[in-house]
């Protein structure tokens, strides 16, 4: 009981259990007059980008400088000189719904490797807190995550966003429940894309988990938003076969969401930081759930991991998404068959989507070998 | 291999022909030099219409601060539209890599930049007309019309961020298994590692005292159990629209360094052979088949 009671830090002050604790930590000589000495949280639960520090260097062009910084100052100033564009505001309620818990999507089923790394002894808690192993695990996750899946997540929400609204106004003028052939267009671009990030997602594990909830979370939002509702049912309908091998694409998370948000007209940066923040969210949910962590400090490591997935979305993949656009507006320019030659902005970005961490791809499809579980990847 | 070094290796398998490609031993990348060009290894490999590809090189190593690329792409190329199973062509492929060296260069994954893409795609007629799938731009004409089935890309970053992340596991393994000819080996790890084992010869069924505490109630190999430093897991994957029924096999292994000879440069040396005990017994399994279906004239 002592073990549970010792990781709700947040209430020891007032712990009924304190005496009992301090003596079994005392004997152990880590206790000091009653009050745990847990590790300095700063040092630890800094956010490190070490991991995908050298993910974007090129090695293969002999002219871009392999030991100079990804982060140079072409990308700050580019960062600078887009961010002034304006984005179409959106109603911050707009973004509550579609990163409420109660969305019916099914994220609380899944764990995302979490439990396969607590049954496979992944968690080193002989140095660290629960706390501060989950939250290196949980980070390493979201970074994978960023270079892996966020980069589908940007094209879908991108190719929705500017190429679906330039026709919705025709859209709303047809009042047609089915859509226009124009964007038949875009959804053939986004089934491609999906098809992309199933061949990408070689875990079936995560390949499972990622499609169940995209589904559910179109057949969600289709429900839940009236006026995007024909265009999410027409993905729905393509993702929705008899079986899934037999349709045109499966749904993945991040496509389907990117495309919800592409559709309400919300820009790439907060589609991507409600994305990281659902994924964070969900895996801190599935620790409390397995009684890793008390709820308490399930708020607590959250709000961190918070705090490192802005720095993460403003300092590392801002200035990707931003290049992705310069790149864009300067093919504006050009014919459709030039762009055509050069790959579209989305295909320039998923070309280099890619994992940091090669534990949780190994770790993924390990959780099918559990003998218990609770969720279901 | 030392900085600008290039290697480009194709191959071409063709029908119904049959071929084992391996290394003498691992490849080893060495420190980069400031200024010169990264190590690039480039593998691209055709199977034909009943082919079979068995690319089975030894692991690279990368030591510390080295930076490499590595590029394997291969293409399934017909075979499929005959609709009859014998006629697939069928691959074998090991990707592995090493954290380099524990006593040297300042301890395992220290590596610069580690950068390598497997990609398997199937060649079909007007599936995809446009090359979107294949990263690779610099081989349009023959990756033109081309269905991706399998990418996997790893990038790391060395450092003592990656080491922490990779626990005391110092080789990571990644084995793809296509095709007719392979379905035997596929089975086997599948069969072994890809779902839960539900009852262990009926031997040690208590869970301890505490079942919470001891997670050891996950029987069979591969599973990080104490001492074993052996993760191991197993997949399927859909290999493409077409032959939409087939589906490949990915098997996933992380070993740990058991022990490191400190007294010589191959500091590395008695890892390397604990994993192969661990992993020869599959790989010799494989071959074993291989070599009795397939190779008597």
């Amino acid at each position: 009981m002592s073990e549970h009671i010792g990781t709700l830090d947040g209430q020891l002050d007032d712990d009924p259990f304190m005496e009992i604790l301090a003596s079994r930590q005392g004997a152990s000589g880590t206790m000091k007059k009653g009050v745990i000495e847990q590790p300095p949280l700063t040092e630890i639960r800094e956010a490190s980008f070490d991991l995908i520090s050298k993910s974007y260097i090129m090695n293969s062009a002999p002219e871009n400088g392999i030991f100079s910084s990804p982060f140079n100052a072409d990308g700050l100033q580019s960062l600078t000189c887009s961010r002034s564009k304006a984005v179409k505001h959106v109603n911050p309620l707009t973004l509550y719904q579609l990163i409420d818990s109660c969305v019916p999507s099914g994220g609380f089923a899944h764990s995302n490797t979490l439990e396969a790394a607590h049954q496979l002894h992944l968690l080193d808690t002989s140095k660290f807190s629960w706390a501060d192993s989950l939250y290196s695990h949980i980070w390493d996750v979201l970074l994978n995550t960023a270079t892996s899946t966020v980069p589908f997540l940007i094209a879908s929400c991108h190719l929705f966003r500017t190429r679906y609204h330039s026709s919705s106004n025709n859209l709303a003028e047809s009042s047609n429940e089915s859509p226009l052939p124009k964007d038949n267009a875009i959804i053939e671009q986004w089934v491609l894309l999906d098809n992309l990030l199933r061949s990408t997602t070689t875990s079936h594990v995560a390949s499972r988990s990622s499609t169940t909830q995209g589904s559910g979370m179109l057949r969600a939002f289709s429900i839940a938003f009236p006026h995007i509702s024909p265009v999410v049912k027409a993905l729905k309908r393509t993702t929705l076969k008899v079986h899934s091998s037999l349709a045109d694409c499966t749904g993945h998370n991040a496509t389907c969401f990117g495309a919800v948000c592409g559709l309400l007209g919300i820009d790439e940066e907060t589609c991507c930081s409600m994305f990281l923040y659902t994924t964070a969210r969900d895996m801190v949910n599935a620790a409390v759930r397995m009684n890793l962590i008390g709820p308490l400090e399930g708020g607590r490591l959250t709000h961190d991991l918070c705090f490192a997935v802005e720095k993460l979305v403003t300092e590392e993949l801002l200035n990707r998404f931003e290049r992705e656009e310069t790149k864009e507006s300067n093919c504006d320019s050009e014919t459709e068959e030039n762009r055509k030659d050069n790959g579209g902005p989305e295909v320039l970005d998923v070309a280099f989507a890619h994992q940091v961490c090669p534990l949780i791809e190994i770790l993924a499809n390990a959780h099918d070998r559990l003998y218990t579980r609770l969720f279901n990847s | 291999m030392i900085s600008g070094d290039v290697i480009e290796l194709n191959i071409a398998v063709k029908e119904n022909a049959k071929l084992v490609v391996t290394s003498q031993s691992t490849s080893k990348a060495f420190k980069a030099v400031s200024g010169r060009n990264a190590t690039i290894v480039k593998t691209k490999a055709k199977v034909c219409k009943g082919g079979l590809l068995f690319l089975v090189p030894q692991p690279m190593q990368c030591f510390g601060n080295s930076v490499l690329t590595q590029d394997t792409q291969i293409i399934m190329e017909g075979g499929i539209e005959s609709g009859k199973e014998e006629d697939y062509p069928s691959l074998l492929l090991v990707d592995w890599y090493t954290g380099g060296r524990e006593n040297l260069d300042g301890g395992l994954w220290q590596l610069d930049t580690f950068h390598t893409t497997t990609t398997v795609s199937y060649s079909h007629h007007n599936l995809f007309p446009r090359e979107e799938d294949v990263d690779d731009k610099s081989d349009e004409n023959s990756t033109a019309s081309c269905e991706l089935v399998f990418r996997d890309a790893t990038r790391l970053s060395g450092g003592k961020i990656l080491r922490r992340h990779m626990r005391d596991y110092n080789i990571v393994c990644m084995v793809v298994l296509i095709g007719p000819k392979v379905k035997e080996v596929a089975s086997t790890f599948m069969k072994q590692y890809s779902s839960r084992h539900t009852y262990d010869d009926g031997q040690d069924q208590s869970f301890g005292k505490n079942p919470s505490k001891n997670m050891d109630y996950n029987k069979g190999e591969g599973l990080n159990r104490s001492g074993e430093g052996l993760l191991v897991s197993c997949g399927t994957f859909q290999t493409g629209k077409e032959n939409r029924y087939q589906e490949g096999v990915v098997v996933r292994i992380a070993a740990a360094t058991l022990e490191i000879a400190g007294n010589d440069i191959f500091a590395f040396k008695a890892s390397i052979e604990c994993f192969f005990a661990l992993f020869s017994s599959f790989i010799m399994h494989a071959s074993e088949l291989f070599v009795r279906a397939h190779w008597n004239p």
